[in-house]
C-alpha cells in the first residue's frame, strides 16, 4: 500500500518526465508520435481536474445550503445556474437535422433561439463583463486616496502612471500632437515617452521575472522528475 | 482616508464619464495606429488570399468588453483578406461561446462557409500540451469542432492538418497568461511568426516578447481594438469606447493631483502645527 502511494507515483513521474524531456530532442517521427500521444493523456488528465473542480465547488456549496450559512441564497443560485447551463448544452443523441452536427434540444452555441444561447449571451457574458468593468471604480477610488508622492520611488512611479495613462488613450496624445514627430522634441510627445517607459524600463523588469520564473519552473521540474519534490502528492515528507 | 460622500462623488463622475461619451457620441482626437498594432495589421495585410492563419480567442466574458471588438477586428480583416482562419480557445470554456458568435458573425457577413473557410476548435485543457500537439497534427486532438462536427473531412483542416508549415500567422488574444506558452510551445518551434492582443491591464506584461520579437505586433486593449478598427475601416464597439477612455483617465490623473494637493497641505498644517508647539 506505501508502496502504492509513495514510490510508485515517484516512478511513474521520473520514467515519463525523463523520457518527454529526451524525445523532445530527438526529432524521429515514431518518438515525436509517443510524445503526441503523451500529450494527449495529459489533456485527458487535464479535464479530470475540471470534474474535481465542479466536485468541489458543489460540495462547498451544497454543504453551506444544508447548514443554512449566511448567504446559502447565492449556493442555490451556483447550483441551478450551473444546472441550467449543463442541461441546456446537452446535445440530443439521435440523427441530427440535417447540415447539423449535432442536435441539442436546448440551442447549443449556433441557435440564437436556443436557452443555451440565450443564457450564454444575455447572462453569463454580460455579468461577468459587468464585474470586471466595475474596476474602474476602484481604480478611481484607489488612485485618488493612495496614490501619493511620499517618496521618491513612489514620485516615480506616479508620475510614470500618469504619462502611461494619457499616452494610451487619443484624449492624452491630442495634448502633445502640436510637437514635431521627430527630432528631440518629439521625445517629448506623451506617445513617445508611454513607448519608451513600456519599452525600455517596463520591457527589462518584466524580462527578469520572466527568465526568473523560467529558472523557476526548470528548478521544480527537475525537483519533481528525481523525486526530491512530493508535495504534489497531497502533503510533504 | 476618503469620506464616503468623497466615495460617492469619484463614482458618480466616473459613471458620468463613462456614459456621456457614450449616449452623445463625438469624434475630436483622433487614435492614431501604434506600431505595435501595425505589427499584427501589416503582417495581415501582407499575406495571400489563401494563407490560413489561427486566431486564439483565448478570453472569456470577463475581458470580452476589451478583447471580442479586437477579435471581430482581426477576423473582419482576415476574410477581407480571403484568409482562412482556425479558431481555438485554450483559456477556458467560456472563451468559445464567444469564438463561435464571432466567426459565425463575421463569416456570415463576409459570406464564409463554416468548416471551409474557417473553423472554431474549441476549448481543451493543458495549453502546453495542446499546442505542441496540434503543432503536427491537429484532427488527432480535436476530433470535432466546437459544435460537435467531426474534423475528419473537415475542409480548412484538409488543407491545414497541422499548424507546424502550414499557417502563416498566429494571433493570441488573451486575458491570461497564454500568450508565453503560444511562444513557447507554438511558435518558436512550429516556425511561424505570432501576434498578440491582451487587456490593457496586462499590456505592460507583454511588451518584453514585443521587444524581443517573439511577438512581432501587440494589441493593448480597448485602444489598440480601436486602432484596428480604424485600420479596417469599419468602426466598431471599441472606437466608440474610446471617448469614454480618453475622459475617465484624464479624470483619474485628476483625481490622484486632487488627492496629492490634499495630502501635502495636510502634511504642511500637520509639521505647522508640529513646529509650532515647539
Amino acid at each position: 500500500m506505501m508502496f502504492l502511494r509513495r514510490q510508485l507515483p515517484v516512478v511513474i513521474a521520473f520514467v515519463l518526465g525523463m523520457f518527454t524531456l529526451v524525445i523532445f530532442y530527438i526529432p524521429a517521427a515514431p518518438m515525436q508520435g509517443i510524445g503526441d500521444r503523451l500529450k494527449i493523456f495529459v489533456t485527458i488528465i487535464g479535464a479530470f481536474a475540471m470534474l474535481l473542480g465542479i466536485n468541489s465547488i458543489l460540495g462547498q456549496h451544497i454543504t453551506k445550503i444544508r447548514k443554512r450559512r449566511p448567504g446559502y441564497g447565492y449556493s442555490w443560485v451556483l447550483i441551478l445556474g450551473f444546472v441550467a447551463m449543463m442541461i441546456a448544452w446537452i446535445p440530443w443523441w439521435s440523427a441530427p437535422p440535417e447540415g447539423s452536427a449535432a442536435y441539442y434540444p436546448w440551442g447549443g452555441l449556433e441557435n440564437p433561439q436556443g436557452a443555451f444561447y440565450w443564457m450564454f449571451f444575455w447572462i453569463l457574458v454580460p455579468m461577468q463583463a459587468t464585474m470586471f468593468s466595475i474596476l474602474a471604480f476602484f481604480i478611481a477610488s484607489a488612485a485618488y486616496r493612495s496614490f501619493r508622492a511620499k517618496t521618491l520611488e513612489a514620485t516615480v512611479l506616479l508620475v510614470a502612471a500618469v504619462i502611461v495613462m494619457l499616452g494610451r488613450v487619443p484624449l492624452g496624445t491630442s495634448m502633445t500632437s502640436w510637437l514635431p514627430d521627430a527630432g528631440f522634441w518629439s521625445s517629448l510627445r506623451l506617445e513617445t515617452m508611454t513607448s519608451w517607459l513600456l519599452n525600455i524600463p517596463n520591457a527589462a523588469g518584466f524580462r527578469g521575472i520572466v527568465l526568473g520564473v523560467a529558472l523557476g519552473i526548470i528548478a521544480t521540474s527537475v525537483r519533481i522528475i528525481f523525486g526530491v519534490e512530493k508535495t504534489y502528492m497531497g502533503g510533504g515528507d | 482616508m476618503v469620506r464616503s460622500w468623497e466615495r460617492y462623488l469619484l463614482y458618480t463622475l466616473i459613471a458620468f464619464a463613462v456614459f456621456l461619451p457614450l449616449i452623445f457620441p463625438f469624434d475630436v482626437w483622433p487614435n492614431l495606429p501604434t506600431r505595435e498594432v501595425l505589427g499584427v495589421f501589416n503582417t495581415i495585410d501582407g499575406l495571400q488570399p489563401g494563407d490560413t492563419i489561427v486566431v486564439a480567442v483565448d478570453f472569456d466574458p470577463s475581458s470580452e468588453p476589451e478583447l471580442y471588438p479586437m477579435l471581430l477586428a482581426v477576423l473582419r480583416h482576415a476574410f477581407n483578406k480571403n484568409l482562412y482562419v482556425i479558431g481555438i480557445n485554450l483559456f477556458g470554456p467560456a472563451g468559445t461561446g464567444l469564438g463561435v458568435k464571432a466567426l459565425t458573425d463575421i463569416g456570415g457577413e463576409m459570406g464564409k462557409v463554416d468548416g471551409e473557410d474557417y473553423v472554431m476548435l474549441g476549448f481543451k485543457p493543458n495549453l502546453p500540451a495542446v499546442i505542441s500537439q496540434i503543432n503536427s497534427d491537429i484532427k488527432e486532438m480535436y476530433r470535432s469542432d466546437a459544435n460537435g462536427r467531426p474534423t475528419a473531412d473537415m475542409p480548412i483542416l484538409q488543407r491545414t492538418p497541422k499548424l507546424q508549415g502550414n499557417i502563416k500567422y498566429m494571433v493570441d488574444l488573451a486575458a491570461g497568461e497564454t500568450v508565453r506558452p503560444w511562444v513557447a510551445y507554438g511558435s518558436a518551434p512550429g516556425g511561424y511568426p505570432m501576434g498578440a492582443g491582451c487587456t490593457a491591464v496586462s499590456f505592460a506584461d507583454y511588451f518584453s516578447f514585443y521587444q524581443s520579437g517573439q511577438i512581432n505586433g501587440l494589441m493593448g486593449g480597448l485602444k489598440a481594438a480601436a486602432e484596428y478598427e480604424e485600420l479596417v475601416g469599419k468602426k466598431g464597439a471599441a472606437s466608440a469606447g474610446m471617448n469614454s477612455q480618453s475622459i475617465v483617465h484624464a479624470l483619474l490623473v485628476l483625481f490622484i493631483i486632487i488627492g496629492n494637493i490634499i495630502f501635502f497641505r495636510a502634511l504642511s498644517l500637520k509639521r505647522a502645527e508640529e513646529g509650532g508647539r515647539a
